[in-house]
């Protein structure tokens, strides 16, 4: 099992479409895949179809999510909160949800001592159930993307290499060197960096020829970060396979795809299976 | 700096043998601890591993906590403790034996008088100590097991029944079935009303019934579903 975070501390860099797409592309492999959604704004949960419900009352997630498995240490572990993605992929992915209560709970769970390592421990507990474990971590440098960052084998820094978001690798780093001190106090071996994933990066061909691999140099040499050679650009079918709704009489339920579900022969198909494989040579899965 | 944290029970020892104390009164303290949310006066704790702790004081409160897990295993799972750094130890235990005295000094109440004494007490904290060793193995067992039951469950393909779909399926996920079968827009509307109210007067009994009493669903449109559906499994 190789377990694989996905983190940035900018937001809207494209972690979360990285993440369950990624997903979608190891799976279609006929690797067996959970993604573990850690932000409090569920954006994985409702990208893999979780979260098609309209009214309160029929919320199933609030009481079976990664809440749970970060709280408890003997009880509801991962087999118990785990659930199938909805029509989201062909063959579809299991998946830990997220949900709005993290917010509520953060303090609580800071003064939990163990709660730092509970994910990691579980997360042991089913390594010879997956191949791979995508986690999806917020955009900030809390509890719970420490939580993804020990629990991680792997990292992935999505980056849309603009100036914010290079400077922001400074961040990164430094929040992995705090991450790796935990780690060394578990046994575990530092994080190992995978690298930079230029992310919704313009097809604008001026930018492409002339700043793109200007911003790629500085990431390159500012922060010691590797830098994928794989690409994602910025495509409409990427937010639009996210964005499908079905409707029924006045009613708009969601119907989130992988991007392999909604449009096999797009270029960003490509783009993933691409990723994909370069993981999987830096990773040997 | 003492830090205060609400740590695992599980992850804590205690150098003074349970036996020391009365089981009565663990039992009566166990309960005000679930019936009051937790542990009013934090146990004072030395960190010894990632996650292992001794008891530095608070002992008679530790076993309450222990007990109250053994009532409760979900509930008290944590309890209230500060944890000492090495160096403020010593500080942190003095404080503490002024403000509570009696109950929650360390040493022993009766000082052993004689050899059998002595003997005895050893005894029994080895047992107590044998005794933790058992339940703590005997739990990871039972967790393990439970742990591969749950593995080998998701294993086992959940087969929903089609006929099951027609009869409990909400509307949402009847659309997203149909829709798997090709049927959308304003035909599923339809369909989905007619499914509804059909299984509303009585539930469906086979596919024969559905195709009988569902307007607007005949035998081939019905086949042509079951066919989807099947492909999809
Ligand atoms: N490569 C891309 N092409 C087009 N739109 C994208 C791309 N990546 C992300 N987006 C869109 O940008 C927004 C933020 O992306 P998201 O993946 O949610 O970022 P993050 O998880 O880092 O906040 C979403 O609306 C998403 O659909
Ligand atoms: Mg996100």
């Amino acid at each position: 099992m190789k377990t694989i975070a996905i983190y940035h501390n900018k937001g809207g860099v494209g972690k979360t479409t990285t993440a369950v797409n990624l997903a979608a592309a190891f799976r279609n492999r006929g690797k067996r895949v959970l993604l573990v959604d850690i932000d409090a704004q569920a954006n994985s949960t409702f990208a893999t179809g979780l979260i098609k419900f309209q009214f309160e009352e029929d919320d199933d997630i609030k009481d079976k999510n990664i809440l749970q498995v970060i709280s408890a240490g003997d009880f509801d572990f991962i087999p118990e909160i785990v659930r199938q993605s909805k029509e989201f992929n062909t063959p579809e992915i299991d998946v830990i949800p997220s949900h709005i209560t993290l917010i509520d709970e953060q303090q609580r769970l800071n003064r939990l001592a163990a709660s730092r390592l509970r994910l990691n421990t579980k997360l042991q507990l089913v390594e010879d159930d997956y191949d791979i474990v995508i986690i999806d971590a917020p955009p900030s440098r809390d509890l719970y993307a420490e939580i993804a960052l020990i629990a991680a084998d792997y990292l992935i820094i999505p980056s849309d290499m603009k100036p914010f978001a290079n400077q922001g690798l400074a961040n990164v780093k430094n929040f992995v060197g705090e991450v790796n001190e935990t780690r060394a106090s578990i046994g575990k071996a530092p994080l190992h960096v995978l690298g930079v994933l230029p992310s919704k990066v313009m097809t604008n061909s001026r930018y492409l020829e002339y700043v793109f691999p200007r911003q790629r140099e500085t990431a390159l040499q500012h922060y010691g970060f590797p830098i994928f050679d794989t690409v994602i650009y910025e495509r409409v079918v990427l937010s639009n396979c996210i964005n499908q709704t079905l409707t029924m009489g006045k009613l708009e339920i969601p119907d989130p795809k992988s991007i392999f579900e909604f449009d096999s022969d797009s270029d960003s198909v490509k783009e993933f299976r691409n990723l994909a494989n370069e993981i999987q040579q830096k990773i040997g899965a | 700096m003492s830090e205060y944290y609400l740590v695992d029970v599980k992850s804590i020892s205690s150098k003074v043998p349970r036996s020391q104390f009365s089981e009565d009164e663990l039992e009566m303290l166990a309960r005000s601890i679930l019936d009051a949310g937790g542990l009013l006066i934090p146990l004072l704790l030395k960190q010894t591993g990632a996650e292992s702790y001794d008891v530095l004081a608070g002992d008679r409160q530790y076993y309450a906590a222990v007990k109250a897990r053994e009532i409760n295993p979900r509930q008290a799972e944590t309890v209230n403790a500060f944890v000492v750094a090495e160096k403020s130890a010593q500080a942190a235990i003095q404080q503490f034996s002024v403000l509570y005295p009696e109950p929650h000094d360390r040493s022993p109440q009766r000082p052993p008088t004689d050899g059998i004494d002595q003997r005895l007490s050893n005894l029994e904290s080895r047992l107590e100590s044998a005794l933790q060793e058992i339940k703590q193995s005997q739990k990871q067992d039972v967790q393990r097991l439970e742990q591969q039951i749950q593995t080998l469950q998701k294993q086992i393909p959940p087969k929903v029944e089609a006929l099951e779909i027609f009869n409990s399926a909400s509307s949402v996920e009847l659309l997203q079935k149909l829709k798997s079968a090709g049927i959308t827009g304003k035909n599923a509307t339809k369909l989905i009303t007619a499914i509804e109210m059909a299984r509303a007067e009585e539930k469906f009994t086979s596919f024969t019934d559905i195709v009988k009493r569902t307007n607007g669903l005949g035998l081939p449109r019905m086949l042509a579903i079951l066919d989807a559906w099947n492909h999809r499994v």
